[in-house]
């Protein structure tokens, strides 16, 4: 999973984006309205955390902006504007969540992870593949009963094809998502983390479709309705 | 509660000035018409006694007596009688009653004729009708009718013709009156006398002349009774009275009309006044109910200034500017609310963001240290925001805390320049500073807080390689102090802005440097504590000049 997080206070950006990295996504940072503006339209990013106070280029306009572009990139607002117009004015401009500063990092934590998921049109926490089930609030893959120790990568990988299930997922696509803008790895480290990941849950887990990419698709579609109906929005 | 409103007072005052209005006007009108109707009275008792007290006082009885009386056509009646007189000296006959005629005795006299003696003659009709009542009686022909009929009133009626209608009317004809005469001689005795008499009490007045004027009294017995005595010939004295119960009844019934009429229209004033009040009214209500709705939550809404008019409408604009001001102060408050408390959140999201994670789990000494120095900077941030914040509180309040001091400005101006040396420096800006020696009685540390201020706003919105001039003097009895930077400037726009909290013309530019936006309004309030002013000039691109004037 790769975000961005824009925001004009470096002490700020720099613990987000830490914890956000200490969580397992890859983060590209802003410093200020343009630049974000201009790596959102760059980039494929599962989510973008967006501070609404910034010079050059506000919250608002950077939404607006990137909503008139096409962009359906779910968009979590931070602002220490906590007055009604305000967030009404920033959910009606585009965004898709409203977190007041000061917050708890971990409410940031699961409101991303809920954008991420409800953005990819599944709404359960856990998602069941055969006997394989990814739950995605704590980051943990298991296999049956039995859990699979997964390096932080390797679950990105998981459950970025887990999300993507039935679909195709392109190698890019899975560089884009699991290395951010400072990751200068080889494109071929994914071929690296998936087989690592097939050595761990059987070679079927993930399938080749030769020079397109890989997929997952082992269990009846829509199994994601699952039994634990996570809210924490 | 209800009689205290505006409405019943105006009400209350309106009822007593109508009252008053017109009461006073029908007692005048009331008095007037009174007077006029009794002095009427007045007039015709006295014509009906000069009537009999020019009679002469030959026969016995009058009313009764068989030939006319001749007038003496002697002196004259009343005023103005002469070409009467002349007259009655040519065709009278004077039989010896010249001397009673003589000064004035009113001359004429009656025939004591009946009604049946008929009106006289056409041709010597017509001659008497030239005449006035009184002297007509001392046209000669007269005396050739007949006498001895009803006597004086009957001659009166006699002469209804001739006389104004109403003064015989009133006099002779209506039996309400009750008309009655009486003729003392000069001794005192009564020498004739009305047939219906009341109860008369003799009447002792002393005429000086034998025309003198007549002397009115009321019936001591019958305060119905009104009388007059006139002198008659020979020094005797002639009553006439006549009763004014008619006059009485009808000016009581005006007085009763007037109540009735006062009445009236008092009611219809009342109710008239009623509804102009209410519609006097009605757009005060709305102004209130307007004023009622607008709170300080909701500012937003004005009297409608359609429905109100005149002074009221005045009323409704002057409310809706004081409203409108209201809102603006409203609504900078809640700006500024919205400014600090956003102020504040940011270095407290770096202080809580960088805490929570730092526990999430074990770290390297490295990574403590590092999150240490963010949260010290970040709570540095919220100390330095929260004295500015207080400095301007304080000053809102009237209660910034001033310790005046003697310094000298130089000093001080030197202090500050540098304090802002580093900054300087890593901006790569170059202050100068041309300073002369002056006195101030001012604060000390705040005096300081303003230059330094002043010199790193110039310093921050400046370009690389630009200049910052600072200059202390004196003039006018004023010390001066000017910062003159080659900055940006101030966009003309911005520049009423530039006082306002948390303002920020650009604002990456003073995230960056690390303003908070609140300098300015703090230089403001500091100077303006000192009693002094604070103005600039500014080009965009050209530079900014601030001028600071302080009382010495």
């Amino acid at each position: 999973m790769r975000l961005l997080v824009v925001e004009d206070e470096p002490d700020l950006l720099t613990v987000i984006s830490q914890s956000l990295r200490e969580d397992g996504y890859a983060v590209d940072t802003a410093a200020d309205g343009e630049e974000g503006l201009f790596k959102a339209q760059g980039a494929a990013y599962d989510a973008v955390v967006l501070d609404l106070m910034m010079p050059r280029m506000d919250g608002f306009a950077v939404i607006k902006e990137l909503r008139k572009g096409g962009s359906a990139v779910p968009v979590l607002v931070l602002t220490a504007r906590d007055a009604l117009p305000d967030r009404v004015k920033g959910l009606d401009s585009g965004a898709d969540d409203y977190l007041t500063k000061p917050f708890e990092l971990a409410e940031l934590l699961a409101r991303l992870r809920a954008l991420i998921r409800r953005s990819a049109g599944k709404a359960s926490a856990i998602i069941e593949m055969g006997d394989v089930r990814v739950d995605t609030a704590a980051r943990m893959v298991y296999q049956g009963e039995q859990n699979v120790a997964l390096t932080a990568r390797e679950y990105s990988l998981v459950e970025l094809l887990a999300i993507h299930r039935g679909e195709l997922v392109s190698r890019s696509m899975i560089y884009d998502h699991l290395f951010d803008e400072e990751d200068d790895s080889l494109s071929n480290l994914v071929d690296v983390h998936v087989s690592n990941v097939r050595k761990k849950l059987g070679k079927g887990f993930i399938q080749t479709r030769r020079g397109q990419g890989y997929v997952i698709d082992n269990g009846p579609p829509a199994a994601d309705g699952g039994a634990e109906d996570d809210d924490d929005v | 509660m209800m009689f205290r409103s505006i409405r019943w007072t105006l009400q209350l005052w309106h009822a007593a000035i109508l009252a008053l209005a017109l009461i006073s006007f029908a007692a005048a009108l009331y008095v007037s018409i009174s007077r006029s109707w009794f002095s009427q009275v007045d007039r015709e008792i006295e014509g009906a006694a000069r009537v009999l007290g020019s009679r002469p006082l030959g026969p016995p009885s009058f009313g009764r007596g068989g030939r006319g009386f001749r007038g003496g056509g002697g002196g004259g009646g009343g005023g103005g009688g002469f070409s009467a007189d002349a007259r009655a000296g040519n065709a009278g006959t004077r039989e010896g009653f010249g001397g009673l005629g003589r000064d004035g005795g009113g001359g004429p006299s009656d025939g004591g004729g009946p009604r049946d003696g008929g009106g006289p003659g056409g041709s010597r009709r017509s001659m008497a009708d030239e005449l006035p009542f009184v002297f007509r009686l001392a046209v000669p022909e007269l005396e050739q009718f007949p006498s001895g009929g009803p006597g004086f009133f009957a001659l009166m009626n006699d002469r209804a013709a001739d006389v104004p209608r109403d003064v015989l009317s009133r006099v002779g004809q209506d039996q309400r009156d009750q008309p009655y005469f009486l003729i003392w001689s000069r001794d005192g005795d009564m020498l004739h006398s009305s047939a219906p008499l009341p109860q008369v009490q003799p009447w002792t007045v002393q005429f000086s002349k034998p025309f003198g004027p007549a002397v009115f009294r009321w019936n001591p017995d019958d305060g119905m009774l009104r009388e007059v005595i006139v002198p008659g010939p020979f020094e005797s004295k002639v009553l006439v009275g006549r009763s004014v119960a008619r006059e009485r009844q009808e000016v009581r019934k005006l007085a009763w009309l007037f109540v009735f009429v006062g009445a009236g229209v008092m009611a219809i004033g009342l109710a008239g006044g009623w509804l102009l009040s209410t519609r006097a009214i009605r757009p005060i209500n709305a102004i209130t109910a307007t004023a009622r709705t607008i709170s300080a939550s909701d500012l937003s809404q004005r009297i409608d200034l359609q429905e109100t008019k005149s002074e009221l409408g005045v009323l409704a604009q002057t409310l809706n500017e004081t409203f409108e001001r209201l809102d603006t102060a409203f609504q900078r408050q809640v700006q500024f609310t919205a400014d600090a408390s956003h102020e504040l959140r940011t270095p407290l999201t770096v202080i809580h963001s960088h805490a929570e994670l730092a526990l999430s789990k074990d770290r390297t000494a490295e990574e403590y240290r590092k999150t240490l120095e963010a949260c010290l900077r970040a709570s540095k941030r919220m100390k330095s925001l929260v004295e500015s914040l207080l400095v301007l509180a304080r000053a809102d309040a009237r209660r910034l805390e001033l310790n005046p001091v003697r310094f000298d400005l130089k000093t001080v101006a030197e202090e500050s320049v540098h304090m802002v040396e580093p900054m300087a420096v890593e901006n790569q800006i170059k202050v100068e500073s041309s300073l002369v020696p002056v006195e101030i009685t001012a604060d000390r540390t705040r005096i300081s807080q303003l230059i330094t201020n002043l010199l790193s706003n110039a310093i921050r919105y400046n370009r690389p390689g630009g200049g910052v001039k600072l200059a202390v003097t004196r003039e006018d009895g004023q010390a001066i102090v000017t910062v003159a930077d080659t900055g940006v400037g101030i966009a003309e726009e911005d520049q009423k802005h530039v006082f306002e909290r948390f303002f920020r013309a650009d604002k990456a530019r003073s995230r960056e440097a690390g303003g908070s936006g609140l300098g300015l309004a703090i230089c403001q309030s500091i100077v303006e504590a000192h009693g002094g002013t604070i103005a600039f000039t500014s080009k965009a691109n050209g530079g900014t000049t601030f001028v600071v004037r302080l009382p010495v």
